[in-house]
């Protein structure tokens, strides 16, 4: 990769660009690779890596390419369910996934299919012309998004009930403590 | 735990589109900047731009739309930045498209033409992509009435 061909938002600090690069990647990267997209030395990488992995937003695999690091999934999703639960009205959460709801049934009638797998099976058909097999293979990853989304919006309204009723009835807290073991 | 085996991508890309539009927010001569098709479900971020402002000098053409898309992929990401006024289309797009021109190509569509060149450009991180796209932007924009 040529650096001539990378700019970075000159606000951006060495801290500020790790994290960037490190956020934003689906397989896992070792520290040189993300030291050079981000413009830092690997050793600045490497400092701002490990305090992200200790802090869980970062996951740490060995692969063939030796320590390498991608964004945690779980803190990622908990932390988005939380966003949700706690910036969004119930009816803003409902919205979305009455809008998912009919994107998705869009494209099953748009492709015939019945299932986001029959769309997958579908790819392999011989009839399709290579650009109808990229533009199934591109619905396919916005319906995956599609479902990712759904999940989260559904744990954000059940989190927001959850939250509300605690505030709303402190008893319930006291009930539990009839019924549940004691965890100090 | 599907969810899990599929991956974080949807919110790793939720990460780089909120950037996106964090960037797009303090580009002068950018407003109205916008995801789509959602907040809550964002596959691009939009803005409309007041091209004098961006250019910072006088230009035939007031107003422009620009988009930028951003999928993270296994291996190599889908990122595309897209000028659009009423003359002239152009912007760099990393896709499966044009692979004979790089990872990255440029494309520049009018009434009467449209042209596919190397993009040069390798970045991975959406946001260091995007930077590089909007240096080069005014001098490509300024060409299209030149050429």
């Amino acid at each position: 990769m040529s650096d001539q061909s990378r700019a970075w938002p000159a606000e951006m600090d060495a801290a500020d660009r790790v994290r960037h690069v490190a956020l934003t990647r689906t397989t896992p990267q070792n520290a040189g690779w993300i030291a050079e997209e981000a413009d830092v030395s690997r050793d600045t990488a490497a400092k701002y890596l490990d305090r992200m992995a200790d802090q869980g937003d970062l996951e740490v695999v060995e692969t063939a390419d030796g320590m390498c690091y991608k964004p945690d999934d779980i803190t990622q999703f908990l932390r988005e369910v939380r966003t949700l639960a706690e910036e969004q009205s119930v009816d803003e959460l409902t919205n979305e996934l009455r809008a998912i709801g009919d994107e998705i049934d869009s494209w099953k009638a748009a492709y015939d299919v019945e299932s986001l797998e029959e769309l997958r099976r579908s790819i392999g058909r011989e009839d399709l012309s290579s650009s109808d097999r990229r533009e199934r293979l591109e619905t396919i990853e916005e319906w995956e998004y599609n479902i990712q989304v759904r999940e989260a919006l559904q744990l954000a309204i059940s989190l927001q009930s959850s939250l509300t009723k605690l505030d709303a009835d402190p008893r319930i807290g006291e009930i539990g403590t009839g019924t549940l073991p004691q965890e100090g | 735990m599907v969810l899990f085996l599929a991956g974080g991508r949807g919110f790793t890309r939720r990460e780089g589109l909120r950037r996106i539009k964090e960037r797009l927010e303090k580009e002068p001569g950018f407003s109205n900047v916008q995801y789509r098709p959602s907040r809550l479900r964002p596959r691009s971020v939009v803005a409309d731009v007041d091209t004098e402002m961006f250019l910072g000098k006088e230009f035939p053409r007031k107003q422009t739309t620009f988009e930028v898309a951003w999928r993270p992929r296994a291996g190599t990401d889908v990122q595309r930045v897209q000028w659009a006024d009423d003359a002239v289309s152009l912007g760099w797009h990393k896709d499966d498209d044009h692979e004979d021109l790089g990872t990255t190509h440029f494309q520049i569509e009018t009434d009467e033409e449209l042209i596919h060149e190397p993009g040069h450009l390798e970045a991975e991180a959406p946001l260091s992509f995007l930077e590089t796209c909007l240096q080069r932007l005014p001098a490509r924009v300024e060409g299209t009435i030149t050429d």
